[in-house]
């Protein structure tokens, strides 16, 4: 079970506003971060990314400005708004329970019921 | 505050919206030339790297339509192509656009024109303060039918002094005065009032002030408070107060303006002045005149406040028995005493405006339903092709929204024109009429009907035709979802014609009580005849030697114009005369069971009057130049007297007297009834005497009628000259011709069937046009199948009676309905008709006539076209 993992419903959205609470990002950038930051073992369709993005700044968690890229050229600029920061501890605070809960039901052994 | 995040990214979106699709290709290029770089730097040539880029990423235009679908753009587009495409299908067949289109306008108009009036007369409270606190009071007595009568001057103040139920009350009648000492005299409508009207209304002056507690005892001085309109016409000086005006010859202090929106009890009040009754007046208990208004106080309901009056009435009638004995009080809230005659008459019109647009709207779920049908095939396809159930769905209701935006836009234009309408042919007719506007929560009212209409009957067939079947529309030919419409189609036809025919009956007996009131005869001849009233100032003749005087030198002096064939004076104008009725002692006649005096109406009459407007006498004599006021007293009854009292001998030489005159009268001739009141009403008994022998010095006013050679109105300024001559300060009021007092009389009658007749009219055609559009559809549905019969021998006739029985059968069964509904709601228009009962059988039987012959006429084109079917053709064209 190496290799790349298929990126799990609805985390899409979580992983962008992790990405950039690290600094703001164009969407190009947001892919490759999400990558290095797993280690290359989650795979994201690439086109899923814009409207997820467009979803995410309608939805006024991001906010967007143009700005110069690494190369000179122009970019659009994503970052985290005060709004998507508190949705992002929300999240982050839910994934942990759920997580915690769903380990503690597959970890269940038949003597302990 | 994420609400308002995603607002402002939509208004963003949709108004700058080719920036935002310049930025999205720019972003996602951005993305895709990065891509392709790092894959170049990883070793791929340039062609390798973009196609592997491209393919990566995705449908680019697919990627966008998905961004657009987050931003909340997408809806707008599919909004506007649905509209588009909406447009180009009602555009496509007119007819069908048309009809509905119409339909809704005149269903949509009629009720908010009808509505504007509703609103304004009946829903809106009046002017007043707390207005639901003010009743009127009536005096009502068994003896008078319970008729709600006058109250008389003692009563008032004995009711005034003794309830506690009421905060304050207050009395007022009409009394119209002369205003003189201006350039041209004319007659005011004034009102003689308490001087507690005002607080009791809860009104202020203007300008100035009220009467004050005591500005309305005997010696009080004259003062005069004037209405908005008048102080305009008096030059609207803001010094008006503390001015003087003469009065009936006296002069009054101006001491307020009253506000421009202020019209108790009338909006013609040209002003108010207090109600200065002299002891001997204020203790008259026969005389009842004054109308009489309370305010209940804010704890009291209003049976506690009837229970008082009650005990006060019975109390009086004990002290008084000789005028109060079976005398009571009757309350009814202000507003109901404004609007009551209106009501009946508004809910009507309402009611059959209501019935207008609930016909309009099956005959546009009806068109709806057809054009479903024969879309399926449309709808069908395009539901194979991928398109969901709510695109479609969203698609039929955008179409139906469509017409329902136009035809409510252009119902709110008719009604525009139509409320302007209202204000002008309802002046007089409806109260406070120049005031209706189509206001904002009327609007509001068509903006609700139409969306209704909308969403009930756009949206019934729309989910119907969505409902499609893919494989049976597209193997069967839309056959199966017809035969299920054809159903609903018919019941929906049926209703149509079940509605239209309640609201033709409703038309036809308004329309037979029309034709009874103008068939009826007023008793007198209205043509060529000019009238005009006269208001004597009570400081110039005071007595009745004066007043009878001044009316006979005004007739003399009438008579010789040229031009002018009779004249004569009656106290009260003919056809809309009030008729005060009086007491009266009889020698000789059948009282009845009862003791009681009997009542009836009494007129003084100038001699020569009975011949000028064309009374025939029937027994005995007319009045003549004897019968002077020192002469024999002398009278002519009316027929209904005569038979009533004097049922078997003759009635000349009879005696009778007046309770409060004493002296006997003989009676010298028998003339017939007379439409005194208008057209609708009988006038009872009535007692005529010389105007030379009136005895009541205060009824000092005449109606002076001029038989003329040409046209009435020509002879208006000889006539006032000739009046003039003899008293210039003498204003004439009221001038007319006859025939405008007839007409006026019957106009409010008229009005409504008009209104009636024209709904109707159209519910007719709409329905009309249902049962034609069912039959023509079911023939052009069921060609193959008619063709196939046809070619298996079935005679032409067989056919058509097969269509024709089918179709008539709908109508039928709606007409059944319709008889049904209309003979149980036929009550309801009891206070409206005259001369024919609500279950009038022939207005049924005649409108259930028309319907069978106008629907049979409107299927048999259909039926005929199936038997020019060419079953060959139809047959291959399966």
């Amino acid at each position: 079970m190496s290799g790349h993992m298929d990126l799990l419903q609805g985390t899409l959205d979580m992983l962008i506003l992790k990405a950039v609470s690290l600094g703001p990002l164009h969407g190009y950038g947001v892919l490759l971060r999400i990558q290095q930051i797993s280690g290359d073992r989650l795979e994201i369709q690439q086109g899923s990314l814009y409207p997820a993005l467009y979803r995410l700044e309608h939805q006024g968690l991001i906010a967007s400005e143009w700005g110069e890229s690494e190369n000179k050229r122009k970019a659009k600029y994503y970052r985290l708004t005060a709004a998507g920061r508190r949705q992002l501890q929300q999240e982050r605070r839910n994934w942990n329970r759920m997580a915690d809960i769903i380990a503690d039901i597959l970890n269940t052994a038949a003597e302990e019921l | 505050m994420r609400l308002g995040a995603r607002l402002h990214s939509w208004l963003r979106a949709t108004l700058h919206r080719s920036r935002m699709e310049r930025e999205m290709e720019n972003e996602l290029r951005f993305h895709i030339e990065r891509f392709r770089d790092d894959l170049m730097r990883g070793g791929l040539s340039i062609q390798e790297a973009t196609r592997r880029a491209q393919a990566e990423f995705g449908a680019i235009e697919a990627r966008k339509e998905e961004c657009r679908e987050a931003l909340g753009v997408h809806l707008f587009d599919e909004l506007r192509a649905d509209l588009r495409y909406a447009l180009r299908m009602l555009r496509k067949s007119p007819a069908f656009t048309t009809v509905a289109i119409l339909s809704l306008a005149l269903g949509i108009g009629a009720n908010t024109i009808i509505f504007s009036a509703v609103n304004h007369v009946l829903l809106r409270s009046l002017p007043y303060q707390q207005p639901a606190r003010l009743f009127a009071l009536w005096s009502r007595s068994a003896s008078h039918g319970a008729e709600p009568m006058h109250v008389s001057a003692a009563d008032f103040y004995d009711w005034r002094e003794q309830s506690h139920a009421f905060e304050s009350l207050a009395a007022y009648a009409s009394w119209p005065m002369n205003l003189t000492n201006v350039d041209e005299p004319r007659r005011l409508e004034t009102e003689l009032v308490s001087a507690s009207l005002f607080s009791t209304l809860g009104v202020n002056a203007q300008i100035g002030r009220t009467f004050l507690a005591d500005e309305d005892q005997e010696h009080s001085p004259f003062v005069v408070i004037i209405s908005h309109h008048l102080w305009r016409e008096m030059g609207e000086s803001s010094r008006i107060v503390g001015r003087t005006v003469t009065l009936n010859g006296s002069l009054a202090t101006v001491i307020g303006v009253m506000p421009p929106d202020f019209a108790f009890p009338a909006p013609d009040v040209d002003a108010w002045v207090p109600l200065s009754l002299s002891s001997e007046n204020r203790a008259n208990r026969e005389g009842r005149w004054l109308a009489v208004i309370g305010r209940l106080r804010a704890n009291i309901n209003r049976r506690d406040a009837a229970a008082e009056m009650d005990v006060i009435a019975s109390r009086l009638a004990a002290a008084y028995p000789a005028t109060n004995t079976g005398w009571n009080a009757s309350l009814v809230p202000l507003q109901d005493q404004v609007v009551g005659k209106t009501r009946p008459i508004l809910l009507t019109l309402q009611a059959g405006a209501i019935l207008l647009l609930l016909i309009s709207c099956a005959n546009l779920a009806n068109l709806l339903l057809a054009k479903g049908v024969s879309r399926a095939r449309e709808i069908g396809l395009r539901a194979a092709l991928g398109a969901s159930r709510g695109r479609i769905l969203r698609q039929l209701i955008v179409e139906s929204s469509a017409l329902a935006v136009v035809g409510g836009g252009m119902g709110l234009l008719l009604s525009l024109q139509g409320v302007g309408l209202v204000r002008t042919f309802g002046d007089g007719l409806i109260p406070r009429a120049g005031e209706i506007r189509l206001s904002g929560p009327v609007a509001l009212f068509a903006v609700i009907m139409t969306l209704i209409t909308v969403l009930i009957f756009g949206l019934v067939p729309a989910i119907h035709a969505s409902r499609v079947d893919l494989r049976e529309q597209i193997s069967s030919g839309g056959r199966a979802t017809a035969r299920n419409v054809e159903r609903k189609r018919g019941l929906l036809v049926a209703i149509e014609v079940g509605l239209a025919c309640v609201l033709l009956i409703g038309a036809g007996l308004l329309g037979e009580s029309l034709v009874h009131l103008l068939s009826t005869a007023p008793g007198l001849r209205t043509d060529h005849l000019l009238t005009l009233r006269l208001t004597l100032s009570r400081s110039h003749y005071r007595t009745n030697a004066e007043q009878n005087a001044f009316f006979d030198q005004i007739l003399r002096h009438v008579k010789d114009l040229p031009g002018v064939l009779a004249a004569g004076e009656i106290s009260d104008t003919p056809l809309e005369g009030n008729n005060p009725t009086f007491e009266f002692d009889l020698e000789g006649a059948i009282h009845g069971p009862s003791d009681a005096p009997i009542q009836a109406g009494l007129r003084p009459i100038s001699v020569g009057y009975l011949q000028a407007v064309g009374i025939p006498l029937l027994k005995g004599r007319n009045f003549t130049l004897d019968d002077r006021a020192d002469g024999a007293p002398v009278a002519l009854i009316n027929q209904t007297m005569a038979r009533r009292y004097w049922p078997i001998s003759n009635p000349v030489g009879r005696k009778l007297r007046l309770k409060e005159g004493q002296r006997w009268i003989s009676v010298v001739g028998l003339v017939p009834d007379v439409k005194h009141m208008g057209l609708r009403a009988d006038e009872g008994p009535v007692v005529y005497v010389p105007y030379a022998q009136k005895t009541q010095d205060w009824l000092a006013w005449t109606t002076l009628l001029v038989r003329t050679a040409g046209e009435p109105m020509d002879f208006v300024r000889a006539v006032r000259g000739a009046i003039r001559s003899l008293d210039k300060n003498q204003p004439v009021a009221e001038v007319s011709t006859l025939d405008q007092v007839l007409t006026r009389s019957i106009a409010m009658p008229r009005f409504t069937t008009v209104v009636i007749a024209a709904v109707s009219g159209f519910a007719l055609l709409i329905a009309v046009i249902g049962v034609y559009g069912l039959l023509a559809y079911t023939v052009a549905q069921r060609t193959p199948e008619l063709a196939v019969r046809q070619a298996l021998g079935a005679s032409s006739i067989r056919l058509v009676c097969l269509l024709l029985r089918q179709a008539m059968f709908r109508v039928l069964t709606g007409l059944a309905g319709g008889l049904i509904c209309a003979w149980l709601l036929a009550q309801w228009l009891q206070s409206l008709l005259f001369g024919v009962r609500p279950h009038d059988l022939p207005t049924f039987a005649n409108v259930a006539g028309l319907f069978v012959l106008v629907s049979f006429a409107a299927v048999l084109a259909p039926a005929l076209r199936a038997t020019k079917i060419d079953p060959t053709n139809a047959l291959r064209a399966e």
